[in-house]
């Protein structure tokens, strides 16, 4: 709850920007938006972070290696380069996985680098790759070996992709691919989730036919990344609603999984940011429809079962997530009626990722909490406006620099899965369908919406607002958490999870209760400092 | 050098130089480089230290990396100075800026060119591209380049000596302050992260977490009576402490960090004589405790088979300790150059040791699954050879991201010593009761 409710909106923003020089301040200020749904406004978004501004956003290898193609676990990933970008990203972001089998490939454990050395840099480090290739196959036998490129490997000159597919063609039962992710060549991590499905989608997508079940509804789930077994919940609930989960980009996944993704009949696209790119090129190849849900929060998830039931038209299919939501649904309402009684009327602020800041919003409205501030680390206009915004979207430098594929009907493998009347009527019943109306629309007028907010930001905001519970990442949460408000990480999720699907709220709920309510805050202020009269008596001792 | 390394037991230079950054009072770091160097290295060290860690980075762009990275490091120091006001900003280079060949000590020129009427903050730098060396080497670098770019000598002040620390904890770096206060000394200690990497709650908003050593403190260097030197591993060249000897002819004692009877003897021995003061009754008791657990212990340790792994000076210290309490480290290995701990001649203290250098955790993790193992010290990063093997793993060093107390794992000086003798011992009895197939209560 502010403390100071004086102080307007306004005079915060004033504030803060008042601090950067005249040219940091200006280009600050078109990031920093207090919002008012339906007046068009604009956000600025996916520029570059000015040198010298401490940003929660990190690099284009760590958004391609460390995001998209982390979680699946059987393909071995080396990270080309000096040792320590590979070192940062092993097992750090939490994504959970579970083979089926102990005997089944499951390379997650292991942190893969070239750990180049100044020789390497001066003669360049192709020989020292291709032999790591070379060793990583000899000693596994890998389906898929993907190799990551870090900063200087662009500079030396080092074709990755040259060398991939040297190996590829010497192995003949292995696929290699590259990824040419310099941390450099993007804005955030965000250019790195492009290159990361581009690569798949060139390399792995589309590379085998077999339809390997029987079962009626067959979807691929996109931008869900299992962190805190998130995924889990979301495979037991489409196991009992007899959906078949083809793929999962990139949770709990396998390569064979997105070898055969294009086999589906509907994309599901949770993290709209990391993963759009996927499902549009899916659509054009193969005409997989795609369309915007929401997993996190309970009702949400109800909402977008149902969503998914009305592209089927199927009366059972229906009747099946109706049974579903029917059981579940009031056992997470009855949770909650509990816990809102000590939740209600608090604040949060969420600053986070590409999606998380605006899904997570869900299951504080279920609190009855108030959004008082949100914002993203690396996401574009479209994931703050809206994907209408996408033509009026500047293409700049640093845009161009990440390939778009050119992608075209696959002469074989395009089956239109609905006709162009029926897309049409689930695009008029359904605004997600196809489509993603971003984070700025649902929340309410007079918030704070500010992208790739510095670390100096968002402590000025706690200071004036001391909210009752600040949601961003380990990056930030010693510093919130000194100041007196607990922070909830929703990159880690801080160990805890699942948080998604309806046990997953439920989890959600009891977290945020534990840390809204806890008492520790109390005791920061000792009893001689919170007593005057304590303070006397020591005094005249 | 292998091809392909598994599961690296090094960092890179890079988060050596943060890190001491982190131990200067008022200082803001700036990574010369792509900004994703800044987050993997804060998100590390945060992991570690649970603190916060703010690290402003050049931000590089294509444009950047083809055109060279002269304005965005400026920019970066004019943005850094507008929001955190700092008396000292530390700049360290990365594998990116080293590659295309920046050269900071121009750039610095330059922008004092630029910024004449300015005098503060002071801005320091350290080159270390993370294809070169470790995160240790880079912690050492970055301590002597500090230190060479800051001491200046005017008067001897015959009771400061410097402490130049090697990778401690906060909590090692307040024990060693202690100590060597209790010897009337007046120490300069460097790096000390003591408070900013484990601080308290706040009261009010601090830009720049408090604590670290002063650009005062440091710049008095020069006129200190001695040098202790924990960078006992490393070669001179990465020495403040042989810096200053060669510059300014002050004393330098490289000591080994001091674990275990004789590396502590060593330490408090110097000490007393640089201070011409008797070793205090205090330490002298705390000696005799750390024997008395010794000779109590004995008869669980002795004989039991350890590996040892980590940064070079941490696992040569520890295996010196585990000599003197019957312990036999079957295998010492550490991500460090070869020759960093093979020359210290451990094979002096034990039958055979493995000595593996240059190694990661796989190589360590092929030694313990064909070889007898009874207890794993190292790392958080042991964590899956542990829980393949079975065998317990007793952390330390750097990082134990999967543990709270990192901060405050004292191991330096008798009762640390002695901190880290109970901690082993009880694993290892621990591992007995649960082995014995009757059950016993009392020891």
């Amino acid at each position: 709850m502010s403390n100071n409710k004086k102080i307007t909106t306004e005079e915060v923003k004033e504030e803060i920007l008042a601090k950067y020089p005249p040219k940091v301040a200006r280009k600050r200020d078109k990031s920093f938006v207090i919002n008012e749904p339906g007046s068009g406004q604009e956000i600025q978004a996916n520029i570059r972070t000015v040198p010298g501004i401490i940003t929660q956003r990190g690099c284009t290898y760590a958004g391609c290696k460390g995001v998209v193609l982390g979680p699946t676990r059987d393909i071995v990933n080396i990270t080309h380069g000096p040792i320590g970008c590979g070192f940062y990203s092993w097992l750090t972001r939490r994504n959970q996985t579970l083979p089926e089998k102990e005997s089944d490939e499951n390379y997650m454990a292991y942190c893969f680098s070239t750990d180049m050395q100044d020789e390497n840099i001066v003669f360049g480090g192709e020989k020292k790759l291709r032999e790591a290739i070379q060793e990583a196959y000899d000693l596994f036998h890998p389906k898929a070996i993907a190799i990551f490129s870090t900063c200087p490997v662009g500079l030396i000159g080092d074709d990755v992709h040259a060398v991939s597919r040297e190996m590829k063609e010497k192995f003949g039962d292995c696929n290699v691919f590259g990824f040419s992710c310099e941390g450099y060549r993007g804005v955030s991590q965000s250019a790195g989730h492009h290159i990361a499905n581009n690569q798949i989608f060139k390399h792995v997508v589309g590379t085998d036919d077999t339809i390997k079940t029987t079962k009626k509804f067959r979807i691929n789930l996109l931008g869900e990344y299992n962190i805190g077994g998130d995924a889990f919940e979301l495979e037991r609930i489409f196991e009992r609603l007899g959906v078949e989960l083809v793929a999962t980009y990139s949770g709990n996944s396998t390569i064979d999984s997105f070898a055969n993704s294009h086999t589906a009949d509907l994309n599901l696209v949770m993290c709209h940011r990391s993963i759009n790119y996927m499902a549009e090129m899916m659509q054009t190849k193969y005409g997989i429809p795609w369309m915007k849900v929401n997993f996190i929060g309970a009702k949400a998830t109800a909402k977008s079962l149902r969503k998914m039931a009305l592209y089927f038209e199927d009366p059972a299919l229906s009747a099946e997530v109706e049974k579903l939501i029917t059981e579940e649904l009031p056992l997470v309402e009855k949770e909650v009626a509990e816990i809102k009684k000590r939740t209600a009327g608090k604040t949060a602020m969420l600053f986070v990722g590409g999606s998380r800041a605006h899904h997570y919003q869900e299951l504080f409205k279920e609190l009855d909490m108030r959004i008082i501030a949100a914002g993203y680390e690396f996401a574009h206009r479209d994931d703050y406006e809206g994907r209408d915004v996408l033509p009026n979207v500047k293409v700049d430098a640093d845009s161009r620099n990440i390939e778009e594929l050119k992608v075209e009907k696959d002469s074989s493998r395009y089956k239109e899965r609905a006709s162009e009347k029926k897309l049409e009527e689930l695009k008029k019943s359904n605004p997600e369908f196809q489509n993603y109306i971003g984070m700025m629309p649902e929340m309410e007028s007079g918030t704070l919406v500010i992208d790739d907010i510095s670390h100096y930001e968002s402590e000025i905001l706690i200071k004036k607002y001391q909210p009752d519970i600040f949601c961003a990442g380990i990056k930030e949460k010693y510093a919130i958490q000194k100041s007196g408000v607990p922070l909830k990480q929703l990159h880690s999720y801080d160990y805890g999870g699942p948080y998604a699907g309806f046990k997953g709220a439920v989890n959600f709920y009891k977290e945020i209760d534990r840390m809204v309510n806890t008492k520790i805050w109390s005791l920061i202020a000792p009893p001689w400092k919170k007593d005057p009269e304590i303070d006397a008596q020591y005094i005249s001792a | 050098m292998k091809d392909v390394t598994k599961n690296a037991c090094h960092l890179c230079a890079p988060l050596g130089a943060s890190l001491v950054y982190k131990g200067i009072k008022n200082c803001v770091t700036i990574l010369h480089g792509s900004q994703g160097c800044a987050t993997y290295i804060r998100r590390y060290m945060i992991g570690h230290y649970r603190e916060p860690v703010d690290i402003a980075s050049s931000s590089f762009t294509e444009h950047t990396a083809v055109f060279g990275g002269q304005e965005n490091l400026l920019k970066s120091i004019e943005n850094v100075i507008q929001t955190y006001d700092p008396d000292i900003i530390g700049i360290a280079t990365t594998c990116l800026s080293e590659t295309i060949g920046d050269d900071i000590s121009m750039i610095i020129k330059e922008y004092q060119k630029r910024n004449m009427e300015r005098t503060r903050p002071v801005i320091l730098y350290t080159s270390t591209p993370s294809y070169r060396g470790t995160h240790v080497t880079g912690f050492f670098k970055t301590i002597h380049d500090v230190v060479t770019q800051t001491s200046k000598q005017a008067v001897t002040n015959a009771g400061q000596i410097n402490i130049f620390n090697g990778l401690f904890s906060p909590a090692e770096i307040r024990v060693i302050r202690t100590i060597v206060s209790d010897f009337s000394l007046f120490p300069v200690i460097f790096p000390d992260y003591s408070d900013t990497l484990d601080g308290g709650s706040w009261n009010q908003y601090h830009p720049v977490p408090p604590g670290g050593t002063s650009l005062k403190k440091l710049s008095s260097c020069g006129n200190s009576a001695a040098s202790i030197d924990f960078s006992f591993c490393q070669k001179d060249e990465l020495s403040a402490g042989m810096f200053l000897k060669e510059k300014f002819d002050i004393p330098c004692f490289k000591n080994a960090y001091p674990i275990g009877i004789e590396l502590c003897d060593n330490f408090f021995k110097t000490l007393s004589t640089l201070s011409q003061k008797p070793v205090p009754e205090i330490y002298t008791q705390q000696r005799e405790r750390l024997i008395d657990a010794y000779v109590d212990s004995h008869k669980y340790l002795y004989g039991q088979k350890a590996v040892v792994f980590g940064e070079e000076n941490l696992v040569y210290s520890i295996c010196t300790f585990l000599a003197e309490t019957g312990i036999n480290v079957v295998c010492a290995a550490t991500g460090g150059p070869a020759g960093s701990i093979s020359g210290l001649k451990l094979n002096d203290y034990f039958n055979q040791t493995s000595i593996l250098e240059d190694c990661d955790y796989e190589d360590i993790e092929e030694w313990v699954i064909h070889n007898e193992t009874d207890i794993l010290i190292g790392s958080s990063r042991g964590n899956k050879i542990a829980k393949l093997s079975g065998k317990p793993l007793i952390r330390c060093g750097f990082p134990i991201h999967d543990r709270i107390g990192a901060s405050r794992q004292e191991f330096l000086g008798y009762n640390g010593t002695h901190n880290l003798f109970d901690q082993i011992t009880n694993t290892i009895i621990e591992r007995m009761q649960n082995s014995m197939p009757a059950n016993y209560a009392t020891m």
